[in-house]
Formats: C-alpha cells, structure tokens, sequence
C-alpha cells in the first residue's frame, strides 16, 4: 500500500469551507460525515472489511473536493419530474434517511469522506403517484465524490440508469435511494471505470411500507472496485430484489459487500450476485442479512455464484446472518469454481467448440441475471459491455 | 449391403484407473435399430458417453470407427459435426440459455460456411419438432433444462434431435422415467426419425418401449461386455425371466 501525502488538514478544510456556505442541514450531514471519516483508522489489510482486499499497490490517497458533474436524461413527457444539481436541493437532506452520515455496517472510511466533500451532485425526485415507463439516465461526466439522491415519492413508479465511465483516477461516490410508501423503483448502476481508477460505491436505500426496489449493479471498471450495497427494509410489507453481476480480467479487484435489513414485518428481500472472473481477477463478497426482532414473518433469501475462468482467478464469499425474530425465512447459498464439466460436454456434444460453448455458457450466466432485472433496454445497453469480454472466454 | 456407420472394436473404457468397458464389439448399419439392454452398473451409460467423447471417459484399448473413421481422438464437437447424437441420460441445465437459443447455437456451428438457416427456415424446423412432441412452444423460451420435470427434459432430448437430424442417434435410457403416455409420445418420435439414412442406439433397461420401437438387433451387456446379441425375441425373453439367468450362465462358464 502507498500513502502519499494524506493531507489531513487540507482535506478538513475542504469539508469545513462546504460546510460553511451550506444550509444547516446540509452542513450538519457534512460536518458528521468528517467527524465519522477522521474517527475511522486508514484501512490496512488487516481492518474489519478490508481484510480480503489487496492494497498493494494501490493508492488510496483522497483528492481535494472538486464537484461531480452528472448530465441527467428525463424521458420525454416526464417533465413533472423534479431534478437537477443536488447541492441546489438542499431540502432533501431533513428527510430522516438523509440526515445522519452513513458509512455502512464495515464503517466505509472513504464513503465518510464522500458525504464530507461532496460538491455539485445529482438529484431526482419522482412526485407521489407519477409513472414513468422509460429510464431516467443518470450518467457521471466527472468528479472524485459522485453524490446522488433519488426519491420516489409515495405510490411513484420509475426505472433510473446510472452509468460511471468516467476516467477520474480515485472516485468515492454514494447514492441515496429514497422510496416512500408504495413507490416502485428499477434502479441499475454500470461501473465502466477505467483499469487504473480505484473506485468506492456506496448505495444505501430505505423503503417505506410496501415499497418495492428492484437494484442491479453492474461492474466491469476499476483497479480496485468495491460497492457497499445496503437495502433497509423500514415499512412492513417492503420488498427488494438485489442483483450484481461483475465481469472481471487482468489483476482487477472487486469487493463487494451487501446487506439486506429487514427492519419491519413481512418485508422480503431477494439477492443474486453473481461474478465472472478471468485472469487473475478477484472478487470477495460479504452478505449480510439482518432480521430484527420486530421483523417477523420475513423472508430473505441470499445467493452468491462465481464462475473462474483462468486458474489465476479467485473468488470468496461469506454470508453473514444476524436474525432476530423466530417466525422468518431465510436462507443462502455460494458457489465457487471453474465451467461445469458435464455442462460443457453437454454443450460440446450438440457441435460448439469448447471455446463457443464456454461463451454460451457464461453468456447464460449473465443472462439469467439481466432478464431478471426485466428492463431490456438497459439489459442491451449492459449487454454490449460484457460481449467484448466474451469473445475471449475460452481461449485460454 | 447397408453401409456401416459405426464399428466399435475390443473397446476398453476406464475412468480414472477403474476399466468399466471391458472389451466391445459391435457394429451398426445404416437404417437400424439397436437395443443396447442390460442391468444397472452393466456399463451401458459408460458406453454412450465414451462414444460421444466425454473427457472422463478413457479409450485404453481398440477402437472406434464412425463411417470408417477412427473417432477416438476427437472431441464431442467433432463428433457431433461428423453426425452423431447423445440422447442424455441425465441432460445438464444451462440457466440463462433459451432452447431456441441453444438450437440455434447448435446449427449454426452445423451450417459453418454453408448458406446460413433463414429465420424462417428455424422456426418452422422448431415449431414441426415441438407439435411433433405435442411440447408446449413456451419451451422455446425457457433456459435449457433449467427446472425442467424428468419428463420435459427427455421430450427435450428428442426435440432436439428431430432439429439437429443426425445420422447416428443414441438414445441413453430416453425411455426411464416417463409415464405411458409420454413413453407413447417420445417413442412416436424416434420412430419419425428411424429411415434408411439413420441408424438409432437405444439404452434401455426395459422392454416397455421396444413395444413401439421394435429393434432389429438386441445386444445384453454385463459387466462390460456384450455378452449376447440376438432379435426382437431377446428383449421378450429378458423382460420374462430377467438379467438373472443370463448373469448366472457367465458365471459358471
């Protein structure tokens, strides 16, 4: 690991400066998130979530606050939607999921920092009852600390795209998903960073009474890749399907850590994550469910599948279950390992050379995952980035 | 005289260190049917993986000849490409793979540098197999075996050689598992298949459908041998007395 030069002043001053010309709301979530970010220790390979991620070489140094610019796309004849810079809108942040600093269950150092120097930002509110058929595109032009808020209002329907492809060289963001009662929300997120960027996501949603939200996180970018991915579960009868799915080649290091909180009766909770990795690429994956006491008549269901496509390449996962109340369901299931022989042979028998039959295969690995998510404009648009990957499975 | 499609010779399979085919001979004609029978254990699975080329299974000794060819050195995809088929005992899932997919896949690597099927062409081919098999065209769309009934992924067996028509059919125990309407409806559609172009292989422990596929040639295999071959009557004769006789008459020989 290298530490060059943590300026520790400059980067108080920073979140003391934005802080300042905020609105008390705003400032206090600032000022928090510094407190939470300087409390926290530097992550060395042996801190609590960072012990399956290898800092070698990697640079973990925080740039100076600059604003993260995002071009948002409204469908046509969603005008009604509310949306723009989220520095502009500082009123979200007295709702309850906004005001307090969040660094998630592995006390994420750098989405502390995020919260603290975020500048320009995006901001989308959906108003109660509005139905929007086609995606809301978010994409991220640049910017170190991407900050999004999203809140669909009760009874709203919308499906938003989130796409990263910027080349910032270290990129911390965090995104606020905010469904109020009855809303509903597709929600994808594409990390296409390039190969030298180091890359914290953090996505925190907190759902109302029988809301429902549908995530899919999709990576293919980053040296070092991690996304903290918590759904909180508040209303009872709330509902969420969580869905991944990563492409990795070279030394490419994905870590990803989620968390299904089921916090009121009758919520369910769905997770399928699933990654594909190539030469001596890594993916370690941390899932936590948690069932409180009051969360009776629950059910969460946790599934984890890494395909190896090299004999470089590695995987670990680890489920981790805190349940509470007795009269619930859950359960999980991992798996780690190379192409099923008896799945090849079987492919290989109906004519496909081995190398065309590993594609069909790991093609319907992704596959299953994307038709899942059910919004095939943006399983094509997702699509286009695994098949230049594809076409080299197999030929190794 | 038929032309011979497969010669099989002193074949001896192993898996790992364990030698499961213990010496082969069996030849197979043009326009036949063949009943491959014998009890559980007998090698007979072991056999129509070996034929296809399945990476676990090892040729130790003798040989396979397809159309005159010796096949033993290539892979199932060549196989396959040369004219055979595996009807699968036990078919793999491939989650996320649609049938029509996979079908299409499949001609694809056939029509390689050849005129490529029209849209059109498929869909008939696929619609002709699926009324044929009275299967639900819903099955199109769904991944390959993935959570299919025991039933459903036999019929699906059988569909898929009414599309891929190869010339060397075997059929591995496509006939366990079903009940005698299915049994009716997948036997209906391997006799559409029997022809003087085609020659068929059929793995079965039981007589029930040589009732409708009636089989030119019986062979028995025990222990890794085929250790009596015979017509129709041989099948009625082991569905009477079973494997017992026969295993026993080895023995004290």
């Amino acid at each position: 690991m290298t530490i060059t030069s943590v300026d520790k002043t400059a980067l108080r001053a920073d979140a003391e400066r934005l802080a300042e010309r905020a609105p008390a709301a705003v400032a206090a979530a600032r000022r928090e998130a510094l407190a939470r970010y300087e409390a926290l220790p530097f992550p060395t390979e042996s801190s609590v979530g960072w012990r399956r991620t290898d800092l070698a070489g990697i640079d973990l140094t925080p740039p100076p606050s600059r604003p993260s610019v995002c071009r948002i796309l409204l469908p046509s004849g969603a005008d009604r939607i509310l949306c723009g810079v989220l520095e502009d809108h500082p009123e979200v942040f007295t709702r309850p999921a906004l005001a307090a600093a969040h660094t998630g269950l592995s006390l994420h150092k750098f989405s502390a920092l995020a919260q603290a120097l975020w500048q320009g930002g995006g901001f989308v509110h959906v108003p109660p009852g509005m139905t929007v058929a086609d995606p809301i595109q978010v994409e991220w032009e640049a910017g170190p600390y991407p900050r999004l808020v999203i809140v669909i209002g009760a009874g709203a329907e919308a499906t938003i795209f989130e796409r990263h492809a910027a080349a910032d060289p270290y990129v911390a963001g965090k995104v606020d998903l905010v469904l109020e009662e009855g809303a509903r929300l597709h929600y994808a997120v594409l990390q296409d960073r390039p190969r030298e960027s180091v890359v914290f996501l953090h996505q925190r949603a907190e759902l109302g009474r029988e809301a429902k939200l549908v995530t899919l996180n999709f990576a293919v970018g980053g040296k070092l890749a991690r996304a903290d991915v918590e759904v909180e579960l508040l209303g009872p009868g709330a509902e969420s399907d969580m869905l991944g799915l990563i492409f990795g080649e070279d030394r490419q290091q994905f870590d990803y850590h989620t968390l299904q909180g089921h916090r009121a009766p009758h919520t369910r909770s769905d997770l399928l994550f699933k990654a594909a990795l190539d030469d001596r690429s890594h993916a370690a994956y941390t899932g936590v469910i948690i069932i409180d006491r009051g969360a009776q008549r629950s059910d969460a269901y946790q599934a984890n599948r890494n395909l190896l496509l090299s004999e470089g390449a590695r995987a670990d996962t680890e489920p981790m279950l805190e349940i509470e109340a007795d009269d619930v369901r859950c359960t999980h299931g991992a798996t780690v390992g190379p192409v099923d022989e008896e799945q090849l042979f079987y492919v290989m028998s109906r004519g496909l050379a081995s190398d065309v039959a590993a594609r069909v295969i790991v093609d319907g690995f992704f596959e299953e995952v994307l038709e899942k998510f059910d919004r095939p404009s943006i399983a094509e648009a997702l699509r286009a980035k695994v098949d230049p990957h594809l076409s080299r499975v197999g030929a190794h | 005289m038929a032309e011979r499609l497969l010669e099989i010779r002193d074949l001896h399979v192993a898996v790992g260190e364990t030698e499961i085919i213990r010496g082969i001979d069996l030849t197979v004609d043009r326009g036949t049917v063949h009943a491959l029978m014998g009890p559980n254990g007998s090698g007979k699975s072991t056999l129509s993986l070996a034929l296809m080329g399945h990476p676990k299974y090892t040729v130790t000794q003798g040989d396979i000849l397809y159309k005159g060819r010796s096949i033993k050195d290539l892979g199932p995809d060549e196989r396959s490409l040369l004219g055979m088929f595996l009807g699968f005992q036990y078919p793999s899932a491939i989650p996320g793979v649609s049938v029509a997919n996979f079908l299409r896949n499949a001609l694809m690597a056939r029509h390689k540098g050849g005129p490529p099927l029209t849209p059109a062409a498929f869909k008939k081919l696929l619609d002709d197999a699926i009324r044929r098999l009275k299967m639900d065209p819903a099955v199109l769309g769904r991944y390959v075996n993935d959570g299919f009934s025991g039933g459903e992924k036999k019929r699906l067996e059988i569909l898929q050689a009414l599309v891929l028509q190869p010339e060397l059919e075997i059929l591995d125990e496509t006939d366990s598992g079903l009940d005698i309407d299915a049994l009716r409806i997948i036997a209906e559609g391997i006799n559409a298949q029997r022809g003087p172009e085609r020659a068929i292989v059929l793995i079965t422990h039981y007589q029930r459908i040589l009732n409708y596929l009636r089989p030119d040639v019986v062979h028995v295999m025990v222990r890794g041998k085929i250790v009596k071959q015979g017509g129709p009557e041989l099948a009625q004769e082991l569905e009477a007395k079973g494997y017992d006789p026969l295993i026993k008459e080895l023995v004290e020989a």
